[in-house]
């Protein structure tokens, strides 16, 4: 009863956060601002991570409640817009995007690239919704296990999360993720402990004292390295087909319900998950639609069903994303740690304490969502011709032009140039890890989650007094130690696999170049 | 070793070997910081110390497997003069490198011109060198974009600018 009642208030809050949200500014915010994320999204290559990167300077002069508008419009928008290139001309717009050109593609080639857009956007539409539906009725019931977190739950949860992260983001190779996830930690380190204040790793610099800032690193890490990865690249494309008509018959979705549950809760479980995304999540969920489904075997032909699993599974990552990111201050996509530096900014700390310090923030970012997707919506499918026409414009000139956005975004946080160094230093740091195949996800978490391990370890520590007996008798602080043994133990396994397959790969390419040379 | 260049073990060797140097630096730096009330347990020092034992056994794994599948020769070949010559003259990685110079040089001057003309002058040269349009044309979007930018975020978001 308890439950239903936490439920039922928390729905209440909700709704009275979205009425008095209803003003002119926010509207004008949340439609600006799913516009802009759309137009980046809609640029192959371009992430919703790097459509948060370099419109949050844009936020930081905003009250609390404005930027999160803005910030969860362009976030929701950038998701979304991914799609529109993947159907048109075969190339994601966001990583998120790329299961959709698999029947999306194939749609645009039969002349329905404007109805696979629409269906594409109402999915989008609908998986976000599901997720802020599951975020609203599960985050109270996290916070009152959360509250029950020790130290050295704390330190388990950062330890879990980064080795999840790295374990999802690394594919084969969970090694690399787990190595840049430490790498993280160990950036996390500079600057003043929260214990006893004492300077580490500064190297007699003055602006190293107070840590690394967060979102200078965070737009290294992805818009800089991202800038130079994908204009590096070479890629030629045309656009398919004519766009046609855009809205479909809604008898259309009946046949499509359930698959697009099945697809909204494997999204928001994925986007729960530390660090995996809605690549992972988008992928995923096509997967188990093309085995489920009685129609799989048109998965990839130019199917609605497979375009509704892909489309779904990315934005309910979003609702799913934010659910560890508000009761654990642990983000679940990268997008969402860029949201997270930015709310930090405004002086709220997500986390178990958050219904206390802000207890009306829960329900505000779900009354934004709400309104962001609804924006979402309007604009993807009024405006799927004019975004077919932005494709055209060279991706030559639009992206030198994200650098200065860049720079502006690393600079305005703390008004020192000192800032923009460091995210240069990010951004080459982002662009190497790149080329040796490392993920970079598990890198900022690492950021993001360092001060949380180091300072929790500690304090657990010093609580019991040096010894690790009691620290074991913990039910909760045991079943995370259980799930970061299980993650090492089948993460070795899969690299040894993936090393050995290797190997072999390398030896048969060596022999076939050898024999070819003889002959 | 046949000369032929695997991608990945070389990279892996010699990353390995970096993680490895940069965790023993790292318990080094970590050993150095002072221990407060004489107890080792809240020193500041003590997290680093782990991590950076950490370092070194994630290298030392990273060592073994790109050994094994071997990284020394291949990191000995990539390295070596003939291949490095190849690798910078393809085009790819010498396009990647100009964009990050460019990059370098434009986030120097922002420290130390105004903002519109550094914005200006870095928006010129990549579009020229990305071969984006013709040169009147870059120079008037060049400047169109660093004038746009620059009132967008100073006059009407009240951003600072650098």
């Amino acid at each position: 009863m308890e439950i239903l009642h936490l439920l039922a208030d928390e729905a209440a809050q909700v709704g009275s956060s979205l009425i008095s949200s209803l003003n002119p500014t926010i509207i004008g915010l949340i439609f600006g601002g799913s516009l802009l994320g759309m137009l980046v999204g809609a640029i192959p290559g371009l992430t919703a991570t790097m459509a948060l990167a370099l419109l949050i300077n844009l936020s930081y002069g905003m009250q609390l409640e404005n930027a999160v508008a803005f910030l969860l419009a362009v976030y929701i928008g950038a998701v979304s817009g991914g799609l529109n290139a993947a159907i048109m001309i075969n190339i994601p717009g966001t990583p998120s995007a790329a299961a959709t050109c698999l029947d999306g593609f194939p749609l645009a080639k039969q002349g329905k690239g404007g109805l696979a857009m629409g269906t594409g956007v109402i999915a989008s539409f609908v998986g976000t919704i599901f997720s802020i539906a599951v975020m609203i009725f599960l985050s109270p019931l996290i916070y009152k296990i959360a509250l029950k977190f020790g130290h050295w739950e704390l330190f388990l949860l950062a330890l879990f999360g980064i080795m999840i992260c790295g374990t999802l983001s690394a594919g084969k190779d969970p090694l690399k993720g787990w190595i840049v996830g430490f790498l993280g930690f160990g950036a996390a380190m500079v600057g003043m402990e929260q214990i006893f204040a004492y300077p580490r790793l500064t190297f007699g610099y003055l602006q190293l004292k107070g840590g690394i800032p967060l979102i200078p690193a965070l737009i290294g890490v992805f818009g800089v390295s991202e800038f130079l990865a994908v204009l590096q690249e070479e890629v030629a494309y045309k656009i398919e087909g004519k766009v046609g008509k855009v809205i479909p018959p809604m008898r259309e979705f009946i046949p499509l319900i359930p698959s697009a549950i099945r697809s909204g809760i494997i999204g928001v479980v994925i986007g729960a998950i530390p660090g995996a995304g809605e690549d992972i999540g988008s992928w995923l969920s096509y997967d188990v639609g093309k085995r489920r489904s009685k129609k799989g075997h048109l998965f990839g032909t130019g199917s609605y069903e497979g375009l509704v699993c892909s489309e779904v599974a990315n934005n309910a990552v979003i609702g799913g994303a934010m659910i560890p990111l508000l009761t654990l201050a642990v983000p679940g996509s990268p997008p969402s740690a860029m949201f997270l530096a930015a709310v930090w900014l405004h002086g709220v700390r997500p986390g178990p304490m958050l219904n206390f310090e802000n207890p009306g923030f829960l329900p505000l970012v779900a009354a934004m969502l709400i309104l962001g997707s609804i924006a979402m919506l309007i604009w993807g499918l009024s405006l799927a011709k004019p975004m077919v026409a932005v494709l055209k414009i060279k991706r030559e000139i639009l992206l030198p032009i994200v650098i200065p956005l860049t720079v502006i975004g690393a600079y305005a946080g703390g008004v020192r140039i000192f800032d923009v160094y460091l995210m240069l230093a990010f951004g080459v740091l982002g662009y190497v890890l790149r080329q040796m195949d490392y993920p970079l996800a598990p890198l900022v978490l690492g950021l993001i989650l360092g001060p949380l391990a180091d300072t929790s370890f500690r304090r657990a520590l010093q609580q019991s007094r040096g010894a690790i007996m009691p620290l074991l008798e913990r039910p909760i602080g045991l079943i995370l130690i259980a799930c970061v043994v299980w993650l090492i133990w089948t993460g070795a396994k899969r690299t040894k696999q993936y090393y050995a397959e290797k190997a072999i790969a390398d030896a048969a390419e060596d022999a076939a170049a050898t024999a070819a040379d003889l002959k | 070793m046949t000369g032929r260049v695997h991608k990945g073990s070389g990279a892996d060797y010699i990353s390995a070997v970096c993680l490895i140097v940069f965790g023993a630096a790292f318990s080094i730096a970590a050993l150095r910081m002072r221990v407060f009330n004489n107890s080792i347990l809240v020193s500041p020092g003590l997290f680093p110390l782990i991590l950076g034992g950490v370092f070194i056994l994630l290298g030392l794994l990273l060592f073994r497997s790109a050994a094994k599948r071997g990284g020394r020769e291949q990191a000995l070949h990539v390295l070596g003069k003939e291949n490095l010559n190849a690798f910078f003259s393809s085009p790819r990685v010498r396009k990647g490198t100009v964009l990050l110079l460019l990059v370098v040089a434009y986030v120097v001057a922002v420290g130390h011109l105004p903002f519109l003309w550094a914005t200006a002058a870095y928006l010129i040269v990549t579009f020229f060198y990305l071969k984006a349009m013709k040169l009147h044309w870059s120079i008037l979007l060049a400047f169109a974009a660093a004038w746009a930018i620059t009132a967008a975020f100073r006059d009407l978001f009240r951003i600072p600018m650098p």
